[in-house]
């Protein structure tokens, strides 16, 4: 008896344990996108579309009369959504994270209906989509590049590997080159065909888009260095240690370079001179700095995992901030429409809007 | 305080082990024999206090009372705990060593989903954890060199779950789960103790945990990670082999529908 007692007692522990990690999909924090006065939310099971300026979900024309805009209306199996979505004309094209199906759907805005689905990928999709000239570059969790063809979905030559391990980022462009890069240290231009221009190799993990600015790059690793690379190239311009784990894509002002860091449970905000890598000032904070800040009007946007959303000059003076108890901001703040959006994880809402003078505009709960 | 007690020290000496091996399915499978060994001393006494009771219950004293007291739980009670006593036998001693191991088996169960990190949100979870001494031991701990792991063993990807996908087959095989659920079921079985009485409660029980252990595991394979599953397949045969060590292994559960010697020799006696 007081074996068969072990035994229950391991089973429930195993299906707890197990069950309260998983389901159809590993999760991770959620994604915005702000375009032409809406914002793009893709948060687990669904990509909620919710107008920037009130805060009110969109809603589609469906067979059962008006819907709320969660797309896809008809997804095949689980969906799972933690990538930005990439919006070309009406559609919107983003990966699944469920760990099944592993399709890239490209959604009609207009109806929230699949328009094509590309399901050659092994692996769930955490990386967003880019387009460059009505290609689609698709780096997926089993580390392919996919070319697909916006119109179609279809695949554009052969995928190109450019690692063993999952591909998280989303790929950045200046116009000529689509910028990717890698897990294994690794960051590649392509061109609009998908040739490579160029591969440089860096000290660590990189998590961060890069920031394509003038004719550089900027990139900052796990290890904390942040480089600047010549975008032609790939030839680094200058480097520099900062303390911590960056896991962010860098802003800037155009003069300055604005980049977190992750040290532990807290985190450092750093201003770094765009031209040689110079430290300008630094802020300690009490939360790490996961999302990359946002500059509007010559003031930094930046978010902490401890629920704060801080706002400082370009000089590194506090303007004001604004916290949520309890909550935890990985994504990155939006900036549109006179508005700083943020989407908290550990919150009753899923988006939270002020205006640029920290007073609460409008929250979003999905319900 | 689990975590900074178990699941980062088990976290950071998977990552050690992978380190040096460099490869991460063999790192999961000689920290879980490492792990097996370590716990066995606290398995070997729970099977021993098992061994314990269940002689005790097979005892004809055992089976008076219980017959005799059938209709008075209350006295059954009292006088099962006079026959504890008078044996040496604590009801709780097969239990308390498994209680004892819960926290081992968890923290290691979580610190392999946390090295395997498949999100950003684990990754950064699992970089938190590394102690930021490792890389002193051997610079192949540092950060840049630990991350990213690799995670592809053999045919399989850890972080996914695993399926063989064969040209003239429209759907992938669970080889890995197929093999969790044959094992389980194989350890089940094995170290399953023969029952004098197949109908108690007991024995029913156990019937159960038979069928349903291999079940919940091979679900479970099936639907998280390889590397999860690659831990249960070195756990069960690990476990069956401690018990063999302990010639504790009962080959003749595996045999279907056919009674234990004891049973049979048991239900002769009764008859005599």
């Amino acid at each position: 008896m007081n074996r068969n007692l072990g035994k229950i007692l391991a089973i429930m522990s195993v299906a707890l344990l197990l069950s309260a990690c998983g389901g159809a999909a590993a999760s991770s924090w959620p994604a915005t996108v702000g375009n032409e006065g809406t914002v793009y939310l893709s948060n687990g099971r669904n990509l909620y579309v919710v107008d920037a300026q009130t805060g009110v979900e969109a809603t589609l024309p469906t067979a059962e009369g008006n819907q709320p805009a969660r797309l896809p209306f008809n997804a095949d199996g689980a969906v799972s959504f933690y990538a930005p979505v990439e919006t070309k004309g009406d559609l919107l094209i983003l990966g699944n994270a469920a760990t099944k199906g592993f399709q890239l759907y490209a959604i009609d805005s207009k109806s929230g209906l699949v328009k094509w689905v590309f399901d050659k990928a092994t692996v769930p999709w955490i990386a967003g989509v880019k387009v460059h000239e009505n290609t689609i570059f698709a780096p997926s969790g089993d580390g392919n590049l996919y070319l697909i063809d916006v119109e179609t979905g279809a695949q554009i030559g052969e995928p190109i590997k450019l690692s063993e391990h999952s591909l998280w980022t989303k790929p950045v462009s200046d116009g000529k080159n689509v910028f990717i890069e890698n897990m294994d240290h690794e960051i590649f231009a392509f061109d609009a065909e998908g040739n490579l221009t160029w591969k440089t190799e860096l000290d660590s993990s990189i998590l961060g888009a890069p920031l394509v600015e003038g004719e550089s790059l900027f990139v900052g690793t796990l290890t904390g260095n942040l480089y600047s690379l010549d975008a032609a190239s790939g030839t680094q311009k200058w480097s520099v240690d900062l303390e911590g784990n960056i896991w962010s894509t860098p802003a800037t002002d155009g003069t300055s370079i604005y980049i977190g860091t992750v040290i532990g449970n807290t985190g450092k905000f750093y201003s770094i001179d765009m031209e040689t890598g110079t430290i300008n000032w630094q802020k300690d904070e009490p939360g790490s700095i996961i999302g990359a800040p946002a500059v509007e009007q010559g003031d930094i946007y930046y978010v902490t995992e401890a629920g704060k959303l801080q706002v400082v000059t370009n000089a590194g003076a506090p303007k004001w901030q604004a916290i949520i108890e309890n909550a935890k901001y990985y994504t990155a703040p939006l900036v549109m429409d006179g508005l700083v959006i943020l989407a908290p994880m550990n919150s009753d809402y899923l988006l939270v809007a002020y205006d640029l003078q920290g007073a609460q505009k409008w929250t979003f709960t999905g319900k | 305080m689990f975590d900074l007690l178990i699941v980062n020290p088990f976290i950071n000496a998977l990552l050690l082990l992978y380190s040096y091996i460099g490869n991460f399915g063999v790192a999961i499978i000689i920290f879980t024999i490492i792990v097996r060994l370590i716990t066995y001393p606290i398995m070997a006494k729970q099977i021993k206090s098992g061994a314990a009771m269940q002689e005790l219950m097979a005892s004809d004293e055992w089976k008076k009372i219980q017959e005799k007291y059938k209709n008075d739980k209350e006295k059954l009670a009292q006088e099962q705990m006079r026959i504890y006593k008078e044996k040496g036998v604590s009801p709780f001693s097969s239990c308390l060593p498994t209680l004892i191991q819960f926290p081992i088996l968890i923290g290691f169960y979580q610190s392999i989903v946390r090295a395997i990190g498949v999100t950003p949100l684990q990754m950064l979870s699992l970089v938190r954890g590394i102690y930021p001494g490792l890389e002193n031991i051997t610079p192949n701990a540092s950060l840049s060199a630990l991350i990213p792991i690799r995670s592809d063993f053999l045919w399989m990807n850890l972080g996914q779950p695993e399926y063989v996908h064969l040209d003239f087959l429209p759907f992938g095989i669970p080889v890995l789960a197929i093999i969790v659920g044959i094992t389980t079921y194989l350890q089940t079985k094995l170290t399953m103790p023969s029952t004098p009485n197949s109908n108690d409660q007991s024995a029913q029980m156990n019937k159960m945990m038979g069928l349903y252990m291999p079940v919940l595991l091979f679900y479970f394979s099936l639907t998280f990670a390889s590397g999860l599953a690659v831990y249960f397949i070195t756990s069960n045969l690990v476990g069956i082999g401690q018990y063999a060590a302990m010639g504790k292994v009962n080959w003749k559960n595996l045999i279907p529908f056919k009674k234990s010697t004891e049973v049979v020799q048991s239900k002769t006696s009764r008859k005599g």
